[in-house]
């Protein structure tokens, strides 16, 4: 590391992965400086994909903010050098990004940025305005009506200055065409008999509410009054304009509307939409009316009904009846748009909308979820899965029990996850036994607790078959867990059954007859059923454990010792 | 440690930026950008060297790449950077071998002194043809170059051509905002008059700083008449009404978004509007409609060119831009000197406007621009009682100082500036008796606020 005012520094280590060089020899305040740029120049290019219902998106942004707070914390302003690639900070190069995409020095640069200072404080609200401003550098096309100039002036950041220039391009002398000119001749306005002016105070709710006309509440109405505008337009005949001149700002219009919050500007944009291609068009444009359609059909294309998805409230348990109605509106087929949405789906609170909202299509179509749910994989069916779990019809339930015995285990634990929050039912009750026999010895475990909340005596036989019919294929632990299970059901009146696991060994002085998994299902079950006679039934075990039961059977007496010491 | 705000708060914010993110089309851009540089590298090479049939085979896919291209930028822009050519902002990375086609467009660019080539619409085979040709065609002499190319270009429609860019630094002067904004407004209706999509950015940020101008000296802006500069009438008066309209703007403590929205509606509207006069409204809305992206000062600005319809669903009011911008183009209309028309004295403007408010003016606006320009708005030349001319330097300030600006007298047959003097502290004695006409007691403008 050089000096301040020593030759110039060069970066040398090795990109992050946004790009950025991460230098380890930086002195501690430039370490700063550097971590705050590369976050704040990560955080501004992933903003616009942010999900700010889910913790770790927050996170990362809580990050960032953390990051500069901490650069600012010596109460002194931070001045920086913006050149093409680089920012410099007193001759040392504090952030480098070779990719001119996603460059933040590029960014700024490119724009005449060609220093920026950062002033203490510096607060959350002023930190979000300025990842939005720069955000909007780095997902913009060119050719742009804003720059980071603007951007950041519009975002009013007292505690950001920029230097900037400006580009003058050399435009070849054809180029200066004439303007409006001197011949420019507009009529000036017939007025009444003037009249002497006075002051008139204007009430404080009026201006509030002029300032008002142009603030984000407005944009719903302001995107209806331009399509209408619009529409008008096109219907001059005084002045022909085809729908491709301004089909654009349709389709933006679209964007902006397809929100939650603006659902009733756009279900009035679509009237207008469908009330459009009934026109007929006119002869200057033959293209119109498909190309209307061609709009319409975009609107519930799977782009726009994720930005849709994506700007539900996760408030919400179920989707919301506005919701459904624009769906419905919108797309051809709700059902099939939105289930569109989930294979490839990152942010999971768009996940959680979508499942929403199938389960209120999913009702009437559960046959075609499921069909859906036999062709997916993975998160997919456990999404799909959930959706049927929501939808709690008789059948939709049957299913998600069926798949408790899936052989795709993310959908297994899905289906058991729902399992246990169900109402309890024979069906459910099947469906446990089943998942019990064909899934894992390690969620074997998961499935018999599972049972034991069930109450459901008709599991002891059930499940004492299981040990008398695999008790050669069982290992003690499984044995185990199916004695305790089944000790905790069968209460006392199972006891003959679990004595009669534990026969002496004809011939021996000690040891019991059977396999030993058989042998610790019982002990583990005596364990479990209260009073003496299973008391009794271990103490005489004891007498006649061999050197491999043994230990079970003081398992079991520590484990009754353990459940009658607790309170009843 | 500070925190961020809530999440519904970052969330609104992350809605807006993604309406922004294009990225998904510029990942379709890209293909079909990196195509087009190939193709139009092998249409130029043909020129030189090819047959008829496959120069008129690759003009016809350059042409119609293009057009898709335009359909979906709108403007399809290549400039040339260290690392080869950018379109419309994107990084173009090609394999090592289309790399080296690909670096023949950069040194065609580099021998015709091309820094950027923008096309403003799609061209047809032969347009595209000749695009070509010109390219392929030996350069100019040294320093000629670019302008040898852009004669040979000149019949082609939406071809512009740009060098290298000279970086200047922008003046903190006020008086400078301005000139600056005067050049931005003519460079934007040039451009408009050879349909061409102006530079939007720039003119914002030109708009921006003649906003900045105003807030640091308000009197300036409104005492400080635009007609000084020497500029034709047509770009005068839209930066008479840009700075005006600014001014309103300020006074009623719009946000900074919705003030540069509003500056770059006001040097706009008159691009739309004249879609002039509306004999062609549809020319009007496709100029103030571009760039492509949503944006929300988009929206305002076609907004201002939406007049309440009659068409069911149709109920909307004039736009608040809409009805301030009225005011501020009326009142030019009215108190500025053009060619061949008589103007008011500003009193008189302002007189005739207030008659129409609640009217053809919003009553509130108009009510907010007459308490910022005073009973006698800055620039009026007044008779006072004792005789002397004096230039009205100040607005209206509150209810009780309305009539009674601050002046600065105007001395003898030189027209040179005085005395300062605050009216409302001398009202015993002095008074103003009479408004002059406009120009009947000259003086130099410029020197009220030298600097």
């Amino acid at each position: 590391l050089r000096e301040p005012g020593a030759a110039e520094d060069a970066p040398s280590e090795l990109p992050t992965e946004g790009g950025e060089l991460s230098r380890p020899d930086l002195l501690p305040a430039q370490r700063n400086s550097a971590d705050a740029l590369k976050q704040l120049a990560s955080v501004a290019r992933a903003f616009a994909a942010l999900d700010a219902r889910q913790d770790e998106d927050l996170a990362v942004l809580q990050r960032a903010f953390g990051a500069m707070d901490t650069a600012l914390v010596g109460g002194s302003s931070l001045t920086f050098e913006v050149r093409p690639t680089e920012l410099v900070q007193s001759a040392v190069v504090v952030y480098a990004n070779a990719d001119p995409e996603k460059s933040l020095a590029q960014r700024l640069h490119r724009d005449g940025v060609r220093a920026f200072t950062l002033r203490p404080g510096l607060d959350g609200d002023e930190f979000l305005r300025l990842v939005e401003a720069l955000s909007t550098t780095f997902t913009r096309l060119d050719p742009r009506e804003d720059d980071t100039v603007t951007l950041m002036r519009a975002a009013d950041l007292p505690h950001v200055e920029l230097d900037a220039r400006a580009h003058e391009a050399v435009v070849p002398a054809r180029e200066l065409s004439a303007g409006l000119g001197d011949g420019l001749d507009l009529p000036r306005p017939q007025l009444p008999t003037p009249a002497s002016p006075k002051w008139i105070d204007v009430p404080s709710e009026q201006l509030a509410a002029l300032r008002a006309e142009v603030g984000p509440a407005r944009v719903p109405d302001d995107c209806l009054n331009v399509a209408f505008g619009l529409h008008r337009a096109l219907g001059d005949v005084q002045a022909p304009l085809t729908f491709s001149a301004v089909g654009h700002v349709f389709a933006e219009l679209r964007d902006a509307l397809m929100q939650a919050e603006r659902l009733d500007a756009l279900q009035r944009y679509v009237s207008l939409l469908k009330g459009m291609v009934l026109e007929p068009a006119p002869a200057w444009d033959p293209g119109r009316t498909s190309a209307l359609r061609s709009l319409l059909a975009s609107l519930g294309a799977k782009r726009q009904v994720r930005r849709l998805l994506r700007s539900m409230s996760r408030e919400e348990r179920t989707a919301p009846s506005a919701i459904i109605g624009a769906l419905d509106q919108i797309c051809a087929d709700p059902l099939a748009a939105v289930a569109a949405i989930l294979p490839d789906e990152r942010q999971n609170g768009v996940r959680v909308a979508a499942r929403q909202v199938l389960e209120h299509y999913g009702a009437r179509r559960l046959p075609e979820l499921q069909e859906r749910f036999l062709a997916a994989q993975g998160q997919l069916g456990s999404d799909l899965l959930r959706v049927m779990a929501g939808i709690r019809s008789d059948d939709a339930i049957a299913f998600v029990v069926q798949q408790s015995a899936h052989p795709d285990e993310a959908v297994q634990d899905e289906a058991l996850w729902h399992l246990s929050r169900m109402p309890y039912s024979t069906g459910v009750g099947r469906a446990l036994l089943a998942a019990f026999r064909q899934t894992s010895r390690e969620r074997r475990t998961r499935i018999l607790d599972l049972i034991v909340r069930t109450r459901d005596r008709r599991f002891v036989d059930l499940l004492a078959r299981h040990v008398e019919e695999h008790a050669a294929q069982l290992t003690t632990d499984e044995g185990a867990g199916i004695g305790r299970t089944i000790g905790l059901l069968g209460g006392e009146a199972a006891l003959a059954r679990w004595r009669g696991w534990l026969q002496p060994r004809p011939g021996e002085t000690r040891g019991f007859e059977g396999p030993l998994a058989r042998q610790v299902a019982a002990l583990l079950a005596l364990a479990e059923v209260p009073g003496e006679a299973a008391a009794e039934a271990l103490g005489e075990a004891f007498d006649q454990a061999d050197d491999a039961s043994q230990p079970w059977v003081l398992g079991a007496l520590a484990q009754r010792q353990r459940a009658a010491a607790r309170p009843a | 440690m500070n925190v961020l705000p809530a999440p519904d708060v970052v969330g609104a914010a992350v809605w807006r930026a993604s309406l922004c993110d294009e990225r998904e089309i510029a990942e379709h851009v890209r293909d079909d950008g990196r195509r087009f540089v190939l193709l139009l590298v092998a249409l130029v090479r043909n020129s030189r060297l090819g047959t008829e049939p496959a120069i008129a085979a690759s003009a016809g896919e350059v042409s119609s790449l293009l057009g898709r291209l335009i359909d979906t930028l709108g403007t399809l822009r290549l400039v040339l950077v260290e690392r080869g050519i950018e379109l419309n902002g994107l990084v173009l990375r090609f394999s090592p071998e289309d790399q080296l086609v690909a670096n023949q467009l950069a040194q065609e660019f580099v021998r015709h002194q091309l820094a950027m080539l923008t096309l403003h619409s799609a061209l047809d085979t032969s347009a595209t043809r000749a695009l070509a040709r010109a390219l392929a065609e030996p350069a100019a002499r040294a320093g000629q170059a670019l302008t040898g190319l852009a004669e040979r270009l000149a019949t082609l429609p939406g071809v512009e051509l740009s060098g290298q860019a000279q970086e200047e630094p922008v003046s903190t002067r006020p008086r400078d905002a301005w000139d600056r904004t005067a050049a931005a407004i003519s460079q934007a209706y040039a451009a408009l008059a050879a349909e061409r999509q102006p530079d939007l950015a720039a003119l914002r940020r030109s708009t921006d700083s003649l906003a900045t101008a105003i807030q640091s000296s308000p009197a300036r802006a409104l005492a400080t008449p635009v007609w000084t500069l020497s500029i034709p009438y047509g770009e005068r008066h839209v930066l008479a009404v840009t700075s005006l309209s600014l001014s309103l703007g300020q006074y009623l403590a719009l946000d900074p978004r919705a003030l540069s929205d509003l500056g770059l509606a006001a040097v706009l509207n008159l691009a739309g509007a004249a879609g002039a006069a509306r004999a062609d409204s549809g020319r009007g809305l496709r100029r103030l409609a571009g760039p492509r992206g949503f944006r929300e000062g988009k929206l305002r600005r076609v907004l201002t060119l939406c007049e309440p319809g009659t068409l069911p669903g149709e109920d909307f009011a004039p736009h608040l831009f809409t009805r301030l911008l009225r005011i501020t183009s009326d009142y030019d209309l009215l108190s500025t000197p053009r060619p061949d028309h008589p103007r008011l004295a500003p009193p008189m403007a302002q007189a005739a406007l207030w008659a129409a408010r609640g009217t053809r003016y919003d009553a509130d606006l108009l009510a907010l621009f007459v308490q910022m320009m005073g009973l006698y708005p800055p620039g009026s030349l007044c008779e006072l009682s004792d005789g002397r001319a004096v230039v009205v330097i100040g607005g209206g300030r509150d209810a009780e100082h309305f009539g009674w600006p601050q002046v600065q007298v105007v001395r003898g047959g030189e027209g040179q500036l005085g005395t300062r003097l605050d009216l409302f502290e001398t009202r015993e004695s002095l008074r103003p008796k009479r408004v002059l006409n406009p120009g009947s007691v000259p003086f130099d403008q410029a020197s009220l606020f030298p600097n």
